[in-house]
């Protein structure tokens, strides 16, 4: 049945302090869901990491999908993104892995499930990778379609001094994390939009020492799913029943096919554009 | 409140923290581990365990686990002689609010530190 997202359910937050990837983060989420994690990471100073996911059913992580934020600063501080569709029975560990040859990582995440997903074609809607202030860093979108479940995850420097991460409401907190001893400030959250409109999102961390760093994703969920026109049938002038079928991302799916005047119509007018009763040009 | 945490070599242990209210008033919480030639680098030798309810413990619907490496933890060339943990406490005048957790370590490290309650 077509729905809306709806977060089931998540891990909390895991935090890493000084210790080899990965950051293991135990949960159990129902099988089928979408399965998305969010964190941050800052290594000791080596360099640049890279964030692979995976888990203890799909070892090698080929069913995740990894958006990482651009790097800034000494440890090549980083915000992740990945997610996981229709999600395998049996998950209990979630790995976020980092790549590069140091054996002291600093890393916030957490797992969250949800419902709702679209099963139709590509998931994600847009992804906004942006590098911001000292202070603050905005990701903004407009989605193509209604309902997006947006997420954003963002990564400050911490290492001079404890700060506050300001609210993001009404965006729902994920993960938040602000003290000296991480070496890196998280703060993650998520947004089930209504009507697709411009998202602009800022998230301020006040006592960061170099750029903040940050990724918004937005997924399509399946109340798009719904056919917009429905075994739309039609008594044409050879008196034979013509239907279609119209999925967005599916394209039309002809039951028959038929040419005419009023099945034109119907057919236009289901896909919003322009009817003309009176053309006679052919669809196919 | 500032309740210090004495300098001791201390065994691998596993505590138990029990369900205990969080007092109104209350809105931010750091614990702070100083740390003195841990062995074991890159392992992790620690773990806090804390979930918060305010409901009254009916529910605790926020989990936080924090992972501490062991060796000597350095970033950008300097050591980082203390591993600490602030949480900031939601809804600072509820009465219905608890806290739970564990502890529990790997191998034996040498230890002191604080807690402090704001």
């Amino acid at each position: 049945m077509p729905s809306k997202w709806v977060r089931q359910g998540g891990s909390g937050k895991v935090t890493l302090t000084g210790a080899a990837s990965p950051l293991a983060i135990t949960y159990s989420p129902t099988a089928g869901r979408f399965l998305v994690t969010t964190g941050s990471v800052v290594d000791n100073g080596a360099g640049s990491t890279t964030v692979t996911v995976s888990d203890n059913i799909d070892t090698s992580g080929a069913n995740w999908v990894v958006q990482q934020s651009p790097a800034s600063g000494s440890g090549a501080r980083k915000s992740w993104i990945a997610y996981k569709r229709n999600c395998e029975s049996g998950i209990t560990t979630v790995n976020c892995k980092f790549s590069n040859g140091s054996t002291q990582f600093f890393a916030i995440g957490e797992v969250s499930e949800y419902t709702g997903a679209t099963t139709l074609g590509t998931i994600v809607d847009f992804t906004d990778l942006q590098t911001g202030t000292n202070t603050a860093v905005t990701c903004s979108g407009t989605p193509s379609q209604d309902n997006c479940l947006l997420i954003m995850s963002t990564s400050a420097d911490d290492s001079s001094a404890s700060g506050a991460w300001a609210s993001n409401a009404p965006w729902t907190t994920l993960a938040e994390e602000g003290d000296t001893g991480t070496q890196t400030a998280h703060k993650s959250a998520y947004l089930v939009q209504g009507t697709a409109a411009l998202e602009s999102e800022t998230m301020s961390y006040d006592v960061g020492n170099v750029p903040h760093l940050a990724a918004m994703m937005a997924f399509r969920d399946s109340s798009n799913d719904t056919p917009i026109g429905t075994s739309a049938s039609v008594n044409n002038n050879d008196a034979s029943m013509a239907s279609v079928f119209i999925m967005p991302g599916a394209g039309f799916i002809p039951l028959l096919r038929k040419s005419g005047t009023a099945l034109q119509r119907i057919i236009e007018q289901a896909m919003g554009l322009k009817s003309n009763i009176n053309s006679t040009k052919t669809w196919w | 409140m500032l309740i210090p945490i004495p300098r001791a070599n201390r065994a691998p242990l596993s505590l138990s923290l029990p369900e205990t209210a969080v007092p109104a008033g209350v809105s931010l919480a750091t614990i702070a581990i100083t740390r003195f030639a841990w062995p074991n680098p890159g392992e992790i030798v620690g773990t806090l365990t804390t979930e918060f309810s305010f409901d009254n413990g009916a529910t605790w619907p926020w989990v936080d686990m924090f992972q501490v490496g062991g060796g000597v933890i350095t970033r950008n060339g300097l050591e980082v002689t203390e591993s600490s943990k602030s949480f900031t406490l939601p809804q600072s005048n509820s009465t219905t609010r608890k806290v739970r957790g564990s502890v529990v370590t790997t191998a034996t490290l040498d230890f002191g530190g604080r807690i402090e309650i704001v």
